[in-house]
């Protein structure tokens, strides 16, 4: 079964991007090998704002070989070309994930993680903690949130950068 | 003289609920190095908030350790289990001041007295003890700050519930 992954970099105190969204505080451990983790994943999500964002950034983090979902009430299929725009973040979920495939990218932002997590979408949520406290900025999980057990799953520090790699399950609600 | 924290906080970067309380740490925790920590500290340093929240513990959890609580108004000591005094004024002043009567390791606690030593520049030492739950909304680990603050990784450690607990220095 795919598995839908929050993977993402924060900071000390729980910001995924500067109050202006930067992300110039992110340091790239040389050890850490990006292209492993990228191949992991042949799909990836977002919401509007992070679709916007990296449109600006030029193009945005699209490849060949990762299919990318936008979940959006306001944008429209025909101003976004390369990929695919839905309002109905169940049906796209549902649909990918009864579809053969590697892992699904929940690449952010926060807002659209709160609400797989509030549905029960997101199986795995890895941060990678840059040593860095940014007093403020686009939080990881924007409040209010649903409340979340986890199950710490693995961690590892890359000693170069000092990032600490974690990874947690999201425990499974009970069946409603 | 060196001032350092030891935080509990949430994946998502809360110390506390918004009503103050800390029900999602786990009940009884493994052991995970604070009292070896308290041990190696001189004085704790809080704020008034903290320091009435400690007052309504049935247990005094710092020993004979000295307890500096920080606030401009009176506070009651007298109820108070352990060795507390109060102190008002500047971080750098109230550092000053230990510094002055002998204390070398500070334990600066409470969300807001946290928050205005870092501002500071006062702290050097962040050990922060991550517990694998979300819970949504509460009071931030920080809070605000006028500038990003560099940190060095010291150390991590996981224990068997899934605590992750990281040791950072601030880089200057």
């Amino acid at each position: 079964m795919r598995r839908v992954r929050y993977s993402v970099a924060m900071s000390l105190d729980g910001y995924i991007a500067g109050p202006n969204g930067e992300y110039d505080w992110i340091v790239m451990d040389p050890e850490i090998d990006f292209g492993a983790l990228m191949g992991s994943f042949d799909a990836m999500l977002m919401g509007r704002k992070t679709y916007e964002a990296a449109q600006k950034m030029g193009g945005g983090p699209a490849s060949r070989s990762m299919s990318v979902h936008v979940l959006s009430r306001t944008l429209r299929q025909e101003d976004c070309k390369g990929v695919t725009v839905s309002d109905d973040a169940k049906g796209t979920l549902a649909k990918l994930k009864a579809a053969k495939g590697k892992d699904i990218w929940l690449f952010g932002g926060g807002g659209l993680f709160r609400s797989l997590l509030k549905l029960g979408l997101v199986d795995t949520v890895e941060v990678a903690v840059i040593p860095v406290v940014l007093g403020g900025g686009i939080p990881f999980l924007p409040a209010p949130a649903e409340r979340a057990k986890l199950k710490l799953a693995k961690h590892r520090v890359y000693a170069k950068t000092g990032t600490v790699a974690l990874e947690y399950d999201v425990a499974r609600k009970a069946a409603r | 003289m060196t001032a350092s924290v030891f935080v509990g906080t949430s994946l998502d970067g809360f110390i506390a609920r918004k009503d103050g309380s800390f029900d999602f740490l786990p009940d009884d925790p493994e052991p995970h190095g604070f009292e070896e920590f308290l041990a190696s500290v001189d004085a704790l340093v809080m704020g008034r908030n903290t320091f009435e929240t400690v007052m309504g513990f049935d247990a005094w959890p710092y020993g004979e350790k000295r307890v500096v609580a920080l606030s401009s108004r009176p506070l009651e000591l007298s109820r108070a289990k352990g060795k507390v005094e109060q102190m008002a004024g500047e971080p750098a002043e109230i550092v000053a001041k230990l510094e002055a009567s002998g204390a070398r390791h500070l334990y600066v606690d409470g969300g807001i007295t946290v928050q205005r030593f870092l501002r500071a520049g006062l702290i050097q030492r962040l050990i922060v003890t991550r517990v694998p739950v979300l819970i949504g909304q509460g009071i931030p680990l920080f809070g605000a700050l006028p500038h990003d603050i560099r940190l060095r990784h010291l150390a991590t450690r996981a224990y068997a519930t899934g605590l992750v607990q990281s040791e950072y220095e601030v880089v200057a």
